[in-house]
């Protein structure tokens, strides 16, 4: 890249990796470090098992950095390797459970003062929360990329090494469960 | 008469073309049965939205990530320190006394210390708040020539 004005591109970023840069790495690891997190948090629901696999995910990407294509697709790539370490961490438990972390749940200021509405906010979240929980890894994930990570139907097909229409499917599918989930709380009509 | 349930996560998702739209919003004026249950996958898809901020932001795992790659070959960006570690480590191996020390546990401290004083990486640059508008020249800070050793 030539020396202009601008963040420096996450392709630059892994080919100073892939020579053992530490100043790149830093930096890269801290331009995605929070986006990793909360992918894993939405996989997982555990912050805890989360901030593990956040580690173990930006060092695979050290491991891994000179096997990178410098095709401008390094989110889906980073969030493949992310995907993997929590596919294969829920095929561990015993039962894919979901922890109770209630995510989601932060003060946030200005929320308003009517605690009926804070109420029903709590009972919002938890019911989502236990409908995400019904979701099979994949179906999760690829909802969980999409709809909190923004990443398009097409990076989510790279970060999950998959095609566009498996993708469409997995989405339309866990819409429709966690639709039948919602629904039997009486969350939904 | 085609139902188009099947399309109305990615209509909802935006990622379907204009044409394949306008088809959808053709049935929907037409079809009842496919208007409630875009109305009920609509509802779904907004309440997603509760839980779209999963709490907030943690420390950062830079640290523990560096110590796991870069820091674990010792030697990487300091080639000096990392030179003289080995060759206090040979030292020990050989069982070469080293001037103003006994060899020993004594020594195995001194090189954990060495090793434990890489703050001058980290104290400057790295502290600040990395944001994405570094200069180029940074990277040149963090640069050694050593490729392999992992
Ligand atoms: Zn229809």
């Amino acid at each position: 890249m030539p020396a202009v004005a601008g963040p420096i591109s996450d392709d630059s970023l892994m080919a100073s990796v892939a020579r053992g840069e530490e100043a790149a790495f830093g930096l890269l690891v801290r331009r995605w470090e929070h986006q990793v997190r909360a992918f894993l948090i939405h996989m997982l629901g555990s912050v805890e098992e989360a901030e593990d696999l956040t580690q173990d995910t930006f060092v695979k990407v050290f491991a891994q950095a000179r096997t990178y294509r410098p095709e401008g697709m390094f989110q889906s790539w980073l969030l493949r390797i992310a995907g993997n370490l929590a596919r294969s961490r829920l095929r561990r438990r015993k039962v894919v459970r979901w922890l109770p972390f209630d995510i989601g749940r932060h003060d946030r200021p200005g929320a308003g003062p009517d605690p009926h509405q804070e109420l029903e906010a709590d009972q919002t979240r938890a019911a989502v929360n236990r409908a995400l929980a019904h979701l099979a890894p994949r179906q999760r994930q690829a909802l969980v990329l999409h709809r909190f990570q923004g990443l398009s139907y097409k990076e989510v097909a790279v970060a999950m090494d998959t095609s566009l229409p498996a993708v469409e499917s997995l989405i339309q599918r866990a819409l429709a469960i966690l639709r039948a989930e919602l629904k039997s709380q009486g969350v939904e009509r | 008469m085609n139902h188009v349930t099947s399309k109305l996560a990615a209509y909802l998702a935006g990622e379907l073309s204009a044409q394949e739209r306008d088809s959808i919003d053709r049935h929907l004026r037409a079809c009842a049965a496919c208007r409630r249950e875009f109305a009920a996958q609509s509802e779904t898809w907004a309440l997603l939205e509760a839980v779209a901020e999963p709490g907030q932001p943690g420390r950062s795992v830079w640290p523990a990530v560096r110590a796991r790659t870069i820091g674990a070959s010792g030697a990487r960006g300091r080639p000096a320190l990392g030179w003289a570690a080995a060759a206090l480590v040979a030292g020990m191996i050989l069982g070469v006394s080293w001037p103003g020390a006994g060899p020993g546990p004594a020594e195995t401290t001194t090189v954990d210390q060495a090793a434990g004083e890489d703050s001058w990486l980290q104290s400057s640059w790295l502290e600040r708040d990395t944001g994405d508008d570094l200069a180029s020249g940074w990277l040149l800070a963090g640069r050694t020539d050593d490729g392999g050793g992992s």
